[in-house]
């Protein structure tokens, strides 16, 4: 008797899970879905959040479900500022544990102390940085403003199933805000954020970024929005950009792609990766070279010439893919990671000076496809 | 009320809370050692296993060892409650005050204590048995985010690093392992097996956890908890078995400690009630972890806790007192 009496006086303590203090009703919260950065032209730093309204807006009251989101924008000196007004101009509660999406203006991620930024964004307490992390053409606020629910109801079901689809093809990394913020503050590689624009006519310099083969090109999409490649960092702030073909190669590298597509002679294959791709890093006499082995195999009709043409023009491109990146002097890829290995201690890797020689790094590359038919 | 504790339930609460304090100081505390912290961890295990067997095969009991075990068991707790109470108010938005989120962790353990030592235990034992399935799920949904290369370089800071990293280790696992000086059964074991154990199991989690993070090279106590909470990865469903993890990892560590205080406290004084030892015990500690000098003890007192407790551990051995010692009767 007295076990059931302690077991029904335990029972009755979950209902004190919910917490003692004054409730959280989810009507008094505004949850931050999309949280964008700018730099004013008066220094500024501008914060906008977008933010789903609680319950469904009626109907004429909004066009394809956008009179369903409010945008929100305040500026303040720094971060702490910025964030404080914004709060202030949040008719709720702000709740930032469900963004997902960070963006960041190119202009803002080029400036300097970028990675400073990046950090005071990430100690945010209860900021989901898991989200993933963007830097958009042009205004963050227009970027953030031009996103509307095209195929779902729910703008995070949205982003999510669209960023992820875009990331299966390769054409944009998987990129994590919180990725990006350890990686800024690590001894190892440089990060990666997925590149975006606001929708415009295609001759716009956005799109002309996407290389002449990509699939993208041409298209027509009633969403507001572009993502079509990566951009790169180098000690903190951004340094260049891929497109959404050479960020398929990268990816193919940092073997976070399954298949891609390839055209060879006016040909189209897909080639999907036969076991993990393979990165080395040898130390040589003051020098390193580089090293990617890549194992692919294609279900298209492809004879022994074919395919040894196929496997020079890959090796080309990855070369020159990483070439790129050693131009800009960015490392994407985690060969850092791999030649830290070669050293014991911390302090013997930051005297190695890998920076210098990542830029004079000879690449190698070695492709082999096979058709298992 | 006696406060006392049989062997079994206290080498499991000693082997939580093992486990416990040197993640939190590795990890989240003093992560010093960076890469090497699981080294370092290892080497604290095999510091302190003579300690662990000296105690456990001829059970010193002088006052030259109690008080200072006793005392050291006690300030220790109260870093373990700082550690709580930050991890509390990190969760609670910041918005309540320090005092407050104390009070509940410390009225659970009081609560905890009143039920006696081997309460204490067995609620650890229990612990043990759960927290590696929470840990296994965990480990298991996250496994594609694991990245070994994020363990190189594999000696971090470097070895002079690691020694400093293992003789704090060893400084606070004798604390932990406070509780095992206590039980007065006829059931005892001379052997240092779970020191060795606890401080594996510490290196083990210690591992996980980097390959989850990059080295950092800067970064408050907030963000490194940030960084084992959600690490940056982990869905919002996942986060609660971490919560889970981390706070009754940290509960049953307090318990453990607050336990051998407040019963070393109850054997130098013996004419104190234990539930009144106890409550002095949580008091001191509440108290204690209040003090802002604390926050210098994770780096500073630390290196030094094993070799003052080794010293009084064997003055007392050597002085030989009457009942300075309690052979054991038999081991298993």
């Amino acid at each position: 008797m007295r076990k059931i009496g302690l077991i029904a006086l335990l029972a009755c303590a979950a209902l004190l899970l919910c917490g003692c203090g004054v409730s959280g009703e989810v009507e008094n919260q505004a949850y931050v879905l999309v949280l964008g950065v700018d730099r004013l032209d008066d220094g500024q730093l501008e914060l906008t959040a977008r933010i789903p309204k609680i319950g469904k807006s009626k109907a004429g009251e909004s066009g394809e479900g956008g009179g369903d989101y409010l945008t929100f924008s305040a500026s303040g000196g720094d971060y702490p500022q910025a964030l404080d007004a914004l709060e202030q101009a949040t008719p709720r509660q702000m709740n930032l544990s469900h963004i997902e999406l960070l963006v960041a203006s190119e202009a803002l991620a080029r400036e300097a102390d970028f990675a400073t930024l990046v950090s005071q964004i990430a100690e945010t307490p209860h900021l989901y940085t898991t989200a993933r992390f963007v830097v958009c053409e042009g205004r963050a606020r227009d970027f953030i403003e031009a996103q509307e629910t095209v195929i779902g109801t729910r703008l995070s079901s949205e982003i999510n199933a669209m960023l992820e689809h875009y990331a299966q093809r390769g054409t944009i990394p998987d990129a994590r805000f919180a990725d990006a913020h350890y990686l800024l503050g690590s001894v190892y590689g440089d990060p990666v954020a997925i590149l975006g624009a606001t929708a415009r006519p295609a001759e716009s310099p956005a799109l002309s970024l996407i290389g002449p083969s990509s699939p993208t090109e041409g298209v027509s999409s009633p969403m507001g929005q572009r993502f079509f490649g990566s951009a790169l960092f180098r000690e903190g702030r951004m340094v260049g950009a891929l497109d959404a073909r050479q960020s398929m190669l990268m990816n193919l590298i940092r073997g976070d792609v399954r298949a891609i597509p390839f055209e060879c002679d006016g040909r189209s294959y897909t080639l999907t990766v036969e076991g993990r791709v393979k990165r080395e890093v040898r130390l040589e006499d003051g020098g390193m070279a580089l090293r990617v082995t890549v194992r692919l195999s294609t279900l298209d009709d492809v004879c022994n010439e074919d395919a040894a043409r196929l496997e020079d023009d890959l090796e080309i491109a990855l070369r020159d893919v990483i070439n790129e990146c050693q131009r800009v002097g960015a490392e994407p890829f985690g060969f850092a990671e791999r030649a830290a290995g070669h050293f014991t201690t911390l302090d013997a890797w930051r005297a190695f000076d890998w920076r210098a020689k990542y830029a004079q790094a000879q690449v190698e590359t070695e492709v082999s496809i096979r058709n298992p038919a | 009320m006696t406060l006392l504790i049989s062997h079994r339930p206290a080498r499991a609460a000693a082997l939580a809370a093992v486990a416990a304090r040197l993640f939190q100081g590795l990890v989240v505390d003093a992560p010093t050692t960076q890469n090497g912290a699981w080294l370092s961890a290892l080497i604290g295990g095999m510091l302190a296993a003579p300690w662990m067997f000296v105690i456990s095969k001829y059970r010193p009991r002088g006052a030259l060892f109690i008080a200072p075990l006793g005392l050291y068991a006690l300030v220790d707790s109260a870093c373990v409650l700082a550690a709580v109470t930050r991890s509390a108010g990190y969760l609670a938005l910041d918005r309540s005050a320090s005092l407050v989120l104390l009070i509940p962790a410390g009225l659970a353990a009081l609560w905890c204590m009143w039920r006696n030592g081997d309460a204490v235990g067995y609620a650890a034992m229990i612990w043990t048995r759960i927290a590696p399935a929470l840990l296994l799920g965990v480990a298991l949904l996250q496994w594609r985010y694991f990245r070994p290369e994020w363990l190189r370089p594999v000696l971090g800071a470097g070895w002079p690093s690691i020694i400093e990293g293992g003789v704090r280790c060893a400084g606070w696992i004798v604390a932990a392992f406070a509780i095992m000086a206590l039980p007065e059964d006829e059931e005892c074991v001379s052997s240092f097996l779970p020191v060795l154990l606890g401080a594996g199991i510490a290196a083990g989690l210690t591992l996980l956890q980097f390959m989850l993070v990059p080295t950092q090279l800067g970064g408050g106590w907030l963000n490194r908890l940030d960084a084992l909470l959600c690490n940056g990865r982990t869905p919002l469903y996942l986060q609660l078995p971490m919560i889970v993890l981390w706070f009754a990892g940290l509960f049953h560590l307090l318990a453990c400690e607050l336990f051998a205080a407040s019963a070393c406290l109850q054997r130098l004084l013996t004419k104190l009630d234990g539930k009144l030892c106890a409550l002095l015990a949580v008091a001191e500690a509440i108290a204690l972890s209040r003090v802002g000098v604390l926050s210098a003890y994770g780096i500073a007192l630390s290196r030094w806790g094993f070799a003052a407790i080794g010293t009084t551990t064997l003055l007392s051995m050597l002085a030989g007192k009457k009942g300075g010692k309690i052979p054991c009767a038999k081991s298993d």
